[in-house]
């Protein structure tokens, strides 16, 4: 019995884990077709499974935990996940979302003992510890098999880690608080792993470190010894534990995926020739002249060399060069003799040598690689590059000179080899080096990189500058003989990451392509005036309903007002000096709670307002965990004005609940999917911007 | 450390800074007014403020996204001097003395605005107690700043705007050293003062908002200081405070607000006549201006009338002409070949279309149009276009009418094709002929569509999408005219339309149909021409301000925020190729710099300082810091406040926006000087002097050390020297060879012109 008692947290978090449980497993098949993004995490997942190198511009880490899911299931990697299919007989998708939901689950326990370790009443835990259970848009998020209940789970757990950790304050360098500061760390890494907006939890814990070191700082009984001693135990848990957690998730990644896919060509070429099945296999191994090639960038995330019938809109207004991420034709280039010297005819071999003054054409429009003294598009500082001409017609600013950098086989090489030397080209009459660099041109340019010619001297050893040959077609040669290739990790990680930062830059969508329905503004969330149809709204589907329980979102914003209202009073009564009776470390108590708990909504919202990308309702998922929060402190702190009348504030939080528990009852019916005409759920649309029952289109 | 009760700044003798205020003011005259006379021709933006001269004295209205102050005064200024107003100030280069512009009075009233603040900067540190030494540092800072000289004898703006800035600080300076004595005449006198240059800051520009923030927040800290409990040497009552919070509220809120409001009365009030700024405003406002063609030529439109339709924001008529669009475009993209829909800038035949009620017949009408007959020629049967309704554009080069359909259009995937459909054919896709009028807001309210005073919007009862133009130009086979589509966004800026000219059998003459129909109009709607202040006022403002957000269109010469401190590029104001002259702005490199090394400095010792406190180790005497606080910190935090916003404008940004943060650099120089030289590190032998007892306190009279002054002058005179070295780039004088040019690039990113960049 007194077990019970001691741990009696923990069998209410067992308690609230079942129920959790019970409501996102709760007809969690009902629909067995491809809801809302599954089609493209399960196609990740897919990837993984079938070991193919793939691009994305999230980390690896929740879609690695989807593969696992998948593989859980007995699935096989080979089915397409297209929006809106049903699955087939052999896939079993309900594991699969079971897994993904008993993410979404355990963040119920987690709030519970997290309100727990924050010190606030038994019954305003019991509370938060209830409507994250009766938080629709939650539950709904969970059902399926997506990135964002993974995400959630793990930022719930950085910020239960984080209130555990600030009570071990008492014991500093004990084993407890060692634990719980390393747990912290590793899951801040985990949550930046999953999706880059993990970074957010990364800053609350962040923010969290400095006040505390700041605060120890101002300790005069604390030697100086000990203050380092801090400092150094923060460095390794909260800055190097986190980014091993990020860097092996990677090298999981890399480990997994052995084999060529579709996203190979963000990848240096020394990284894809060690991928199975890759037909770089198959390059003949000297360049020569009349050799077919593709050109790959050097530098991190760099692309091919290309080039498409379409002109620039300034400038000179040739044809446009720029690198692309993609393979396709328009990357093929001849290696040709400069115009005053005689070509090598078809059936000689001549090879590439350092030095040799060349004509790059473009195979698909015969155009040559061109510059000249006319600003490049973006970079103006430095000389556009263009295409002009074609075979016959051409002069002097098509020629470039091959000037080789290193090899990684031979230490003085002279020939050019494919995918080992690497060389810069440059332009014979203004003497710049031919570039390309992680600036995205406008939509005239399709958002590929900027390729541009450098001007600058000092730049001969920038990797911008440096190309080599990734594919090589010549008839008259045979395939290199198999060597192995070997390229570093932390090369390929860096790599990776520069071109997930560049496409997440390219990202900013043309508003007009985009759904009006789908897409939102971050000031209508705390308001709860939008939702989203997550899948076809036709009579026969399961129609789900993705919007939070308004309630609670209304009852958190409320709260975040009533907590500056309050906030601001008592600081001005503080500078008067009319304060009320509070106990000794009520004060503290409070900044504590009320900061770190608006901290926590505060900087999973307030970001958005400067990012440029489209939002969507779920962003704000996060983001509500934390105002759940703010409402506890704030029902929390207002007992403070019913020390008389114990029962009021009772019968106040018993109300709360029995309002949340009524509102997520009656919009159940959105949460766990229903069929028939939309115009059943008429009675819930209780503003018009919700467009649940709408007929329109 | 607790140190001195009170530090006291250095003394110096009241006629001493008579004599350096009146050296600095002559020194500040001469620079500013050496060859006013030259160049003789427009300089930069003088092509626009110029010419906004010109509008305020023909009394023609015009639109500008700033406030009207500044402008307001060049026009007073050239009312003074007997400007006309005659010059239109087309193009930079043009020739001042062919056109008879007495352009030297202009300048120079301009001039003066720009050669009183060295003196307003000088005062500001004089009453910040400041030591002499500093202040003529900083004077000298100001007076022989390139910067500052070149934009100063041109017609420009940013000469008041500086100069209310500063002023503004200079009033609030004085308001804080008089904070002991609260409600006295020279306390509410500089209150109010601060308010009123508030006002006429934010006059000028709009950027004024920067010195409210910087005001603001000072005001806050004020009020926050008078609320302590533990205030000394007394706290003050709640009652007191809010006579204290009432007084700022007035002189500070409303009578900024009322001088800026204050301001467009008498812009409004002079500008009563139409002019090139009307096409920015409703067509409501519009008929508030005398002359304006709305009132002259609008008229009411029937049903079979022939109609051209212009397009707001580009100009364009909606053309057509007998050539299709090419059967696949250079991306690949097919095209239904259908004939073009353009935009076409000129007036020409293929411009006019019929515009044609819908066949009752065939599809269900809002309403049923009944043609009645017409009140002046009976004998005719008219009916008119109403709001709301559905019609039909024929073409009538080309007899077909307009239609739009699921096909892309050439420039822009995302928006639908627009061409014409011949008359007989296909009367399956007659309902995607079919578009309904919609009158946006700010138009007469009758029902009744009417020419030129209304803007519209053509949608396609179909496809819901309306009809809209943007400057992009078709390739060749369109003869390089207009793109014109169906845009899916009804609200979209761009999908605004003007009905300009109409035939009809019934309107023989445009104007007098317009005047008959005004008379008539007069009598259902007597208020239609009335538009109160208010209502003027703010729809003026929600045009300046959505204007110039809409100011990104790339200059060369616009520069990004991180590199003005560094002084990495210049703008190039004007130059004369045959004898290579130029006027190119440029701040004066040693002041930036020491600017930037101050800057730093400050920043690293305030976060030691602060760390090293927190720790228990005390550096500095309280007071000290306390001063280190309040007086210098309050100079960095308006530098901060004057540079840090700009990082998140989107407009195109310039040099010249930097120009006020810069007087703030120079100020925190002089600020660190002093707190290094007076107050850190004073000599023993003067700091055993500084400290005197007295009435049981401890006072510090910091004394100037003397070397300090032969810092100063040391650094004034290279200021000087290199003011002087870059002043042919001022005052667009020759240079003795192409080789003295040369030397001035010392940045290779400073694009000077005939030094062969490109």
């Amino acid at each position: 019995k007194s077990f019970l008692k001691e741990k009696s947290d923990l069998v209410i978090a067992c308690v609230f884990l079942l129920l959790s449980l019970f409501t996102r497993y709760f007809q969690i098949a009902k629909s067995n077709i491809v809801v809302w993004d599954e089609a493209h995490f399960g196609g990740f997942a897919s990837q993984y499974l079938k070991h193919e190198f793939y691009f994305d511009v999230h980390p690896p880490l929740g879609k690695m935990l989807i593969a696992l899911a998948g593989y859980l299931a007995g699935y096989d990697g080979q089915w397409d996940w297209k929006s809106g299919t049903t699955f087939p007989e052999t896939l079993n998708f309900k594991r699969m979302r079971i897994f993904c939901a008993t993410f979404g689950a355990l963040i119920v326990p987690l709030a519970y003992l997290t309100a727990c370790e924050l010190k606030f009443q038994k019954k305003v835990c019991l509370l938060i510890g209830l409507m994250v259970l009766c938080e629709n848009g939650l539950i709904v998020i969970s059902k399926f098999v997506l990135l964002d209940p993974i995400l959630i789970f793990f930022t719930s757990l950085s910020f239960f880690c984080l209130t555990k950790f600030h009570n071990q304050r008492e014991k500093p360098f004990s084993m407890s608080w060692f634990v719980w500061l390393f747990l912290t760390g590793v899951s801040i890494g985990c949550v930046s792993s999953i999706k880059w907006v993990g970074l957010f939890a990364v800053a609350l814990v962040g923010l969290y470190t400095i006040w505390e070191l700041w605060d120890y700082l101002g300790d005069m009984n604390m030697s100086n010894k000990t203050y380092i001693g801090h400092w150094l135990a923060r460095i390794l848990c909260l800055i190097i534990v986190p980014i091993s957690v990020y860097a092996l998730n990677f090298s999981i990644h890399f480990k997994i995926l052995f084999k060529s896919g579709k996203g190979d060509a963000q990848m240096s070429s020394l990284f894809q020739a060690g991928l199975e099945g890759i037909d770089l296999a198959e390059n003949p191994l000297n360049i020569a002249y009349n050799s077919k090639v593709t050109i790959k960038n050097s530098g991190y995330g760099g692309g091919l060399l290309h080039s498409h019938v379409q002109r620039y809109p300034a400038g000179s207004e040739q044809q446009q060069v720029t690198c692309y991420h993609h393979k396709d034709s328009n990357n093929d280039w001849f290696i040709k003799k400069p115009w005053n010297k005689d070509q090598v005819p078809d059936d000689k071999i001549e090879y590439l040598k350092d030095g040799d003054i060349i004509r790059l054409v473009h195979v698909q429009t015969t155009r040559n690689l061109h510059s000249h003294n006319v600003k490049a598009p973006i970079t103006s500082q430095m000389n556009e590059v263009s295409c002009y001409g074609n075979l016959t017609l051409g002069d002097s600013n098509d020629h470039w000179k091959v000037e080789i950098v290193d090899d990684i086989k031979e230490k003085k090489p002279e020939n050019v080899r494919a995918l080992l030397t690497r060389f810069r080209l440059r332009h014979v009459n203004t003497g710049c080096l031919l570039r390309s660099h992680n600036v995205n041109l406008p939509q005239w340019g399709f958002k590929q990189s900027e390729v541009a010619c450098d001007k600058n001297k000092k730049s001969d050893y920038q990797d911008n500058n440096i190309w080599n040959i990734e594919r090589h077609w010549n008839e008259l040669m045979e395939p290199a003989p198999p060597s192995t290739y070997k390229s570093k990790f932390l090369d390929d990680f860096i790599d990776l990451n520069v071109a997930m930062w560049t496409s997440n830059n390219a990202l900013v969508p043309d508003p007009d392509k985009e759904p009006e329905q789908l897409v939102s503004q971050a000031w209508q969330w705390p308001l709860a005036l939008v939702g989203i149809r997550m899948c076809s709204w036709s009579d026969k589907t399961v129609k789900y309903y993705m919007i939070g329980n308004p309630f609670v979102w209304w009852f958190a914003f409320s709260s975040i007002l009533c907590l500056g209202i309050f906030s601001l009073i008592y600081i001005l009564r503080r500078h008067r000096k009319i304060t009320y009776v509070w106990a000794k470390n009520e004060w503290s108590d409070y900044c504590y709670r009320g900061l770190i708990t608006f901290g926590g909504w505060a900087l999973h919202y307030l970001p958005f307002y400067i990012m440029g990308r489209v939002l969507y309702l779920h962003h704000y998922f996060p983001t509500i965990y934390f105002g759940i929060f703010v409402i506890g402190f704030m029902v929390d702190h207002i007992s403070f004005y019913f020390k008389k009348f114990p029962m009021i504030h009772n019968i106040i939080v018993c109300l709360i609940g029995t309002i949340v528990i009524l509102s997520f009852l009656f919009f159940s019916k959105l949460t766990y999917g229903f069929t028939g005409p939309s115009s059943a759920v008429k009675n819930r649309e209780w503003i018009s911007s919700w467009h649940m029952a709408t007929l329109e289109d | 450390m607790r140190g001195p009760n009170v530090l006291l700044s250095p003394k110096t003798k009241e006629s001493s800074w008579n004599i350096a205020l009146a050296a600095v003011v002559v020194l500040s005259f001469i620079t500013r007014f050496y060859k006013i006379y030259e160049p003789d021709q427009v300089v930069f933006d003088e092509v626009h403020f110029g010419k906004f001269a010109s509008y305020y004295l023909r009394r023609t209205f015009y639109f500008d996204v700033h406030p009207p102050l500044g402008r307001l005064l060049i026009a007073l200024i050239s009312y003074v001097v007997g400007y006309d107003g005659h010059f239109d100030f087309e193009n930079i280069g043009d020739s001042y003395i062919d056109n008879k512009v007495p352009y030297i009075k202009l300048r120079s009233g301009v001039a003066i605005f720009g050669a009183l603040i060295p003196p307003v900067v000088f005062l500001i540190m004089k009453n910040m107690k400041f030591s002499l030494p500093t202040a003529i540092f900083v004077a000298v800072m100001t007076i022989f700043d390139n910067g500052l000289v070149t934009q100063s004898r041109l017609i420009l703006l940013d000469n008041m705007l500086i100069l209310f800035c500063f002023c503004t600080i200079l009033f609030w300076v004085k308001f804080w050293n008089q904070r002991q004595n609260p409600f006295t005449p020279k306390w509410w006198i500089n209150l109010t003062l601060t308010g009123v240059f508030l006002g006429c800051t934010l006059g000028v520009k709009m950027v004024g908002l920067l010195i409210v923030a910087v005001i603001g927040i000072a005001t806050l800290v004020d009020l926050w200081g008078l609320l302590d409990i533990n205030r000394k040497p007394y706290p003050i009552t709640m009652s007191r405070f809010w006579k204290h919070f009432c007084a700022r509220a007035i002189c500070l809120i409303i009578v900024p607000v009322s001088l800026y409001l204050s301001f467009f009365v008498v812009h409004f009030h002079i500008l009563k006549y139409s002019g090139p700024g009307d096409g920015f405003m409703s067509p409501r406002f519009q008929r508030t201006l005398q002359g304006s063609e709305i009132v002259k030529l609008s008229v009411a439109i029937p049903y079979y009338a022939n109609i051209t339709i212009k397009h707001k924001d580009t100009d364009v008529y909606l053309h057509s002409h007998p050539h299709r669009y090419p059967l696949r475009y250079k991306d690949q993209r097919v095209s239904s070949q259908g004939q073009q829909v353009t935009g076409y800038p000129y007036k020409d035949e293929n411009n006019i279309w019929c515009i044609e009620p819908i066949d009752l017949k065939l599809n269900g009408a809002s309403r049923a149009i009944i043609p009645k007959p017409h009140r002046k020629y009976p004998d005719k049967m008219v009916s008119y276009v109403q709001v709301g309704d559905l019609v039909r554009l024929r073409h009538i080069k080309t007899d077909s009418y307009l239609i739009t359909h699921d096909v892309a259009s050439p420039l822009m995937s995302t928006n639908m094709e627009m061409t014409t459909q011949d008359k007989s054919k296909d009367p399956n896709r007659y309902n995607e002929t079919l578009w309904r009028v919609e009158l946006l807001a700010g138009g007469d309210t009758t029902g009744v569509v009417r020419s030129r005073g209304q803007h519209l919007r053509f949608v396609n009862y179909v496809h819901n999408v309306a009809i809209y133009s943007h400057i992009s130009k078709l390739p060749e086979w369109a003869f390089k005219q207009q793109e014109v589509n169906g845009e899916k966004k009804i609200s979209d800026r761009l999908n605004v339309w003007i009905i300009e000219d109409v035939q009809h059998e019934t309107i023989k003459d445009e104007a007098e149909t317009a005047a008959e129909e005004a008379e008539e109009l007069k009598k259902i709607l007597p208020e239609v021409k009335k538009m109160n202040f208010f209502s003027k006022y703010f729809e003026l403002q929600s045009v300046m301000l959505s204007q110039n957000n809409a100011l990104t269109k790339p200059h060369p010469y616009q520069s990004r925020p991180e590199s003005w401190p560094f002084l990495t590029r210049g703008i190039s104001f004007w130059e004369n190729k045959d004898t290579e002259q130029q006027i190119y702005l440029l701040g004066n490199p040693f002041s930036y710099f020491i600017s930037i090394v101050a800057f730093m400095t400050y920043s690293a010792v305030w976060i030691v300082d602060r760390l090293m406190e927190h720790r228990g180790i005390h550096q500095l005497y309280s007071k000290v810091r306390l001063w280190w606080d309040r007086t210098a910190g309050f100079l960095f935090i308006s530098y901060l406040l004057h540079y840090l916003p700009f990082f998140i404008m989107g407009r195109s940004l310039f040099l010249h926006h930097y120009l006020p943060a810069s007087i703030f650099g120079f100020m925190c120089v002089g600020a660190l000087a002093e707190f290094l030289c007076l107050y850190t590190f004073p000599s023993e032998e003067d700091a055993k002097k500084a400290i005197t007892i007295k009435d049981k306190k401890v006072i510090y009279q910091a004394i100037i050390p003397k070397y300090y002054w032969i810092l100063i002058t040391v650094f004034s005179l290279i200021v000087l020297c290199v003011f002087i070295y870059f002043a042919p780039l001022i005052y667009g004088l020759k240079f003795s060879s192409h080789e003295q040019l040369l030397s001035r690039k010392w940045l290779s990113t400073w694009d000077l012109q005939f030094t062969g960049n490109n």
